[in-house]
């Protein structure tokens, strides 16, 4: 099984290079049916990432840029009027796909944004009168650039909390920046092939759901979420007051998921510590909600979660 | 234009006036009466004004004349109960025997204040008659010179001495003719030496004379230096002139000198003679050799010790981690795969704290 996920690795290092943590955190939300939030300034090679691992799954792909004038129905799709049968007909949206890439989701209004996250939970579109079902696997992975504060709309904390993951991209190393300007330059490109297909993708889906994960580090996972919201329990009163709201239940659910994803991908049957503490801050940063006074403070959200994971006791 | 012309003219008038408001004299304060021929004297003019008359300055100028030489000694300027008297000392060779009548020129230049301050602030708008000159013939004064055959004229004395009485043979002699006195001494000519069997380099005589009132004063010495391999004799060198003190022609003589001239040295006494047993070359040869080894080596060293100096460790996020489980926890949490492996073997086992941090520092 393993075996398959580095084809759809080294099908991806076909177009991309380097970028592994973001490459692993999709085929994580891929396995997990969880969305992906990926943040990163533009020019990290996220739109190719997603477009490659669409590609070598065999699935449908549609990309939105959000843009502050983008409506509901452009993503949804709406009912239009046929002067053919003199009545009306139903016009599906982009959403209506595998793997949908809203780029920049938050250049868009915050109807848009309701209505798109509202589709990520129900996996159901309502048009008209009739309800359509989407497509297994359904899987949303937007991004969003952090170094622009004007004409965005941020996300609302309690549609954050609908992404799984929130991955932080950063910069290629300095060989893997040279290896892409001379791809670039040279524009030698290669044809990602599909490797699996979506039998294949429901059978790896139940074999990561049939990972051992031990009770005592099951009680790890929800000691981790618990400190988030009661940090002096572990001796970490100081940073109380950073916190205003800690990890949400979601995360412990999405941390079940995604760390047996890990022990999937690093090739193991039982889930370790480690597993959680490498997927630990991808799924809780963007569910912590700090106060005004770690924001007076600069303090970064990604420091608070390793402070936690230092004070709680490892299994 | 009449009347401009009429204001030009008294305005000319007026600056004439003005500028010749101060008057002076010309005089001989002092003159020989009787030269010989070749006999200098000094003739001293004055001249006096009626005031401190500042704007005036004097140039002399003597018509070339056969029969004497004049040339300005010396001037000099002073004010007396306010009255400025330039003294001006002109010495005269007769050439012949018989009188002659010095006669001379003066030009007296004016400069006008107003001239004066249009130089120093350099106005260029002004005209050229910043100076006046008036060209005044100086009073006549006669001399009578007296015949004299000789070239030197004055008072002087003769000496010559070698630095040393005898010699030995290749080795120089200097010998030194000094002459000595007042008058005509740059009418001295160099003396010629020349002794057979002796090789003899001159010098030119260096003189250190001064004008004076009677020509100059002062002495001339001439160098020589004399080499020979025998005995010889420096002959008597003679110096002839008319005393213008006795008023006779006076012939002075030195005495010859007898050089004596011993044994030259051979070559071979002129070369040291090499110690056999002399091992000083030998010594410092082994203490340079010794010298470059030392640096050589010295050199060495400091690149090893270089090499080996204690180099600041770098510092890794992982130093701080005392277990296994908290390197795992650390590495985990910075998400880099490249750690994958390293926590793989912590995780199973495989691999204690310290393998770990050593295969980290390679990845």
């Amino acid at each position: 099984m393993i075996d398959i996920i580095n084809q759809i690795r080294s099908e991806i290092a076909k177009v991309v290079v380097g970028q592994e943590k973001m490459i692993d955190g999709l085929l994580i939300g891929l396995l997990c049916d969880g969305h992906i939030l990926i943040e990163g300034i533009p020019g990290l090679a996220k739109t190719t990432t997603v477009k490659a691992l669409s590609q070598t799954l065999g699935l449908g792909f549609k990309r939105v840029q959000f843009t502050p004038d983008l409506l509901p129905s452009d993503i949804l799709g709406s009912e239009v009027y046929d002067p053919k049968n003199n009545g009306f007909k139903i016009k599906k949206g982009p959403i209506f796909t595998n793997l949908l890439l809203a780029d920049e989701i938050n250049r868009a209004p915050a109807k848009v944004q309701s209505a798109l996250l509202e589709v990520m939970q129900e996996h159901q579109v309502t048009l008209g009168e009739e309800s359509f079902k989407l497509q297994r696997p359904f899987l949303v992975l937007a991004t969003q650039n952090p170094i622009e504060n004007e004409g965005v709309y941020p996300l609302p904390e309690a549609q954050l909390d609908r992404f799984m993951m929130k991955l932080r991209v950063g910069y290629n190393t300095a060989e893997e920046e040279l290896s892409i300007a001379r791809r670039i330059a040279s524009a030698t490109s290669e044809e990602i092939h599909a490797v699996i297909d979506r039998e294949m993708l429901e059978k790896l889906k139940e074999r990561v759901k049939g990972i051992h994960i031990d009770e005592e580090v099951e009680r790890y996972i929800i000691a981790l979420v618990q400190a988030t919201r009661n940090p002096q329990q572990v001796g970490l009163g100081e940073i109380q007051k950073y916190i205003q709201f800690g990890a949400s239940p979601r995360v412990s659910i999405d941390l079940f998921k995604a760390c047996k994803a890990v022990a999937f991908l690093r090739g193991r049957e039982f889930v370790t510590p480690s597993d959680i503490q490498s997927i630990l801050k991808d799924v809780m940063r963007h569910r912590i909600v700090l106060s005004y006074e770690a924001e007076a403070e600069n303090i970064d959200v990604d420091m608070l979660i390793e402070q936690i994971v230092k004070a709680v006791a490892v299994p | 234009m009449k009347r401009s012309l009429g204001k030009i003219i008294f305005l000319w008038f007026i600056n004439t006036t003005l500028a010749w408001g101060t008057t002076y004299q010309w005089s001989v304060v002092e003159s020989p009466i009787l030269l010989h021929v070749n006999q200098s004297g000094m003739v001293r003019y004055a001249c006096t004004y009626d005031g401190s008359a500042s704007e005036y300055s004097i140039k002399m100028h003597f018509v070339e004349n056969s029969n004497y030489t004049a040339s300005i000694l010396s001037q000099e300027d002073k004010i007396i109960q306010g009255k400025r008297i330039q003294t001006i000392d002109v010495l005269v060779t007769p050439n012949v025997a018989g009188d002659f009548e010095l006669n001379g020129n003066a030009i007296v230049s004016f400069t006008s204040l107003g001239a004066v301050e249009n130089t120093v602030l350099g106005r260029d708008n002004v005209g050229k008659n910043d100076v006046i000159e008036t060209k005044v013939a100086l009073p006549s004064v006669k001399i009578h010179a007296d015949e004299n055959s000789m070239a030197l004229t004055g008072k002087m004395s003769l000496e010559a001495h070698v630095d040393q009485p005898s010699i030995r043979g290749y080795e120089p002699l200097h010998l030194t003719i000094r002459v000595k006195g007042s008058g005509n001494l740059d009418q001295l000519l160099p003396y010629e030496l020349n002794i057979s069997g002796v090789k003899i380099f001159a010098e030119l005589p260096q003189k250190s004379i001064s004008p004076s009132s009677v020509g100059y004063e002062g002495e001339i010495v001439q160098e020589f230096a004399l080499v020979a391999q025998e005995s010889y004799t420096i002959p008597p060198f003679s110096l002839s002139f008319f005393d213008t003190v006795t008023k006779q022609v006076v012939t002075l003589k030195t005495k010859p000198i007898v050089v004596d001239v011993g044994e030259g040295y051979e070559p071979s006494s002129l070369l040291d003679t090499p110690k056999v047993g002399d091992t000083t070359a030998f010594k410092q040869y082994g203490m340079y050799t010794a010298l470059v080894v030392f640096g050589i080596l010295l050199g060495e060293m400091v690149r090893r010790l270089w090499k080996h100096r204690p180099r600041r460790k770098r510092k890794h996020f992982w130093d701080e981690a005392q277990s296994s489980k908290e390197l795992i926890l650390l590495l985990a949490l910075s998400g880099d795969k490249r750690f994958d492996e390293v926590i793989r073997g912590l995780e199973v086992g495989t691999m204690s704290l310290g393998e770990g941090k050593r295969r980290l520092e390679e990845v």
